[in-house]
């Protein structure tokens, strides 16, 4: 008995060493994953949209990858066959997939495009679209490759599709609002109001409100966060993302170096 | 009396034990018709695209040949190894002459390395990235197969599978494909040269 449970314990390891680094991944949190934090956040929530969109309107799925580097002797296109066969990005039966990989060392891209969409998406022309992308993501500026590519890929599934997306703007123009900026005095006399109505509930002796409201507050805030969990979308806005489908990909796509 | 019930409860027992073997027999077999079915499905995945490389080749032959000569070795080989895919009777010579074909796609993405002027050809890279991707495809979908394969077979070898499997006429398949023997051996370098 006991050498049956050394035993087990022996064998449990082994799948786990031969583990590809896709199996270290976590579940997808929307179209965008930006494993390597080479994205802005609002970069991230602008092809978040278009994605929502072609998913939304053209049926079809985008996701975007980056991770910092690859397993060993793994290369861009096994990793990118495994990741699209756990995550299954496109939906069951159409297939209409497209997973965008991006490794930053050593750099390395591949577009992995599902059954579905190899008909209107070639080699050639993914070859295309990741070539137009080598530019900036020679220089590093992958909060313009990335969208850039993106919308390429949208484009012509939406063509295809007989949809009109709104494209997303490439410029610096700001689309999520600025941070809120409190000028001290604004400050001082926030501050000093809580104050003042903090004294004069205390002193009225309403410290049972002061407790509700503080509850309230703190329940408010945590009810938030966990929604926004559930939602799995931290950033905020956008949302939609339901998970990938069942989609599958037979190593369709192109790869090449930037 | 006695032995009567005795009789009834061996003829019991040789009863429940051939509906046992039945049962048996019915499932693995039922069992193994679906995966040589799946082993059967893949491969004919795998010759699609392998079918897809060779309808690719005649292409990529021609948008290269203004730029290295029709005497290229590479290209004769290529032509050669595509010819034999053609001529292959069954799956075993079929899936031996596709890795001869392998072997001689393999010099042709190092041609832009011999000749400078097909980097800056559009058709040739665009075709460079068909015939990549088509590489890749060919390469995803025989390890799905392989994959299927070695689950056919070690479901027929499986006791008491084997006894079932071979009166049934399932057979052990031997048809995987395997990686290009000549890249077990080392490379040789020699730097003296």
């Amino acid at each position: 008995m006991r050498w049956l449970v050394i035993l087990a314990l022996a064998l449990v390891p082994v799948p786990g060493l031969r583990a590809e680094k896709v199996s270290d991944l976590p579940s997808p949190t929307g179209y965008v994953n930006d494993f390597a934090g080479v994205l802005d956040p609002s970069v991230r929530q602008r092809v978040e949209d278009l994605c929502t969109q072609v998913d939304r309107q053209a049926h079809a799925q985008i996701a975007v990858v980056t991770i910092k580097t690859l397993d060993g002797d793994q290369s861009i296109e096994e990793f990118a066959t495994d990741l699209e066969d756990k995550w299954k990005v496109g939906a069951k039966g159409t297939d209409r997939g497209v997973l965008m990989v991006f490794v930053m060392t050593p750099r390395r891209g591949r577009i992995e495009v599902g059954y579905g969409l190899e008909g209107i998406l070639n080699d050639a022309k993914v070859g295309d679209i990741g070539r137009s992308m080598v530019p900036y993501a020679a220089q590093g500026d992958y909060n313009r490759a990335i969208p850039l590519g993106v919308q390429e890929i949208s484009q012509v599934i939406a063509t295809d599709a007989n949809v009109t997306l709104t494209p997303i703007v490439r410029n610096d123009r700001q689309t999520q609002p600025a941070p809120v900026q409190l000028s001290l005095w604004q400050i001082l006399l926030g501050g000093g109001t809580i104050l003042l109505i903090l004294f004069f509930l205390v002193k009225s002796g309403n410290t049972g409100i002061l407790w509700f409201l503080l509850g309230n507050i703190m329940g408010g805030g945590m009810g938030g966060r966990g929604g926004g969990r559930g939602g799995g979308d931290d950033e905020g806005g956008g949302g939609g993302f339901g998970g990938f489908g069942g989609g599958s990909s037979g190593g369709g796509g192109a790869s090449g170096d930037f | 009396m006695k032995a009567t019930w005795v009789a009834l409860g061996v003829v019991g027992l040789i009863v429940l034990m051939l509906l046992f073997v039945g049962g048996s027999y019915v499932s693995a077999k039922n069992t193994m018709v679906q995966k040589n079915e799946a082993v059967t499905q893949a491969y004919s995945q795998v010759d699609v695209v392998q079918q897809r490389r060779l309808d690719l080749i005649p292409n990529l032959v021609a948008s290269v040949k203004g730029y290295v000569g029709e005497e290229s070795t590479v290209l004769t080989n290529i032509a050669n190894a595509r010819a034999g895919v053609l001529g292959a009777p069954d799956r075993a010579s079929s899936i031996q002459a596709n890795s001869k074909l392998d072997v001689a796609l393999g010099p042709f993405f190092r041609l832009q390395e011999q000749y400078p002027n097909l980097k800056s050809s559009e058709q040739f890279s665009r075709l460079t990235d068909e015939l990549a991707g088509t590489e890749n495809r060919i390469a995803v979908e025989r390890s799905r197969y392989n994959k299927t394969l070695e689950d056919y077979n070690i479901y027929i070898r499986q006791f008491p599978n084997s006894i079932w499997a071979n009166m049934a006429g399932f057979h052990y398949r031997d048809e995987y494909f395997k990686g290009n023997p000549e890249n077990s051996t080392a490379p040789k370098v020699d730097f003296s040269k």
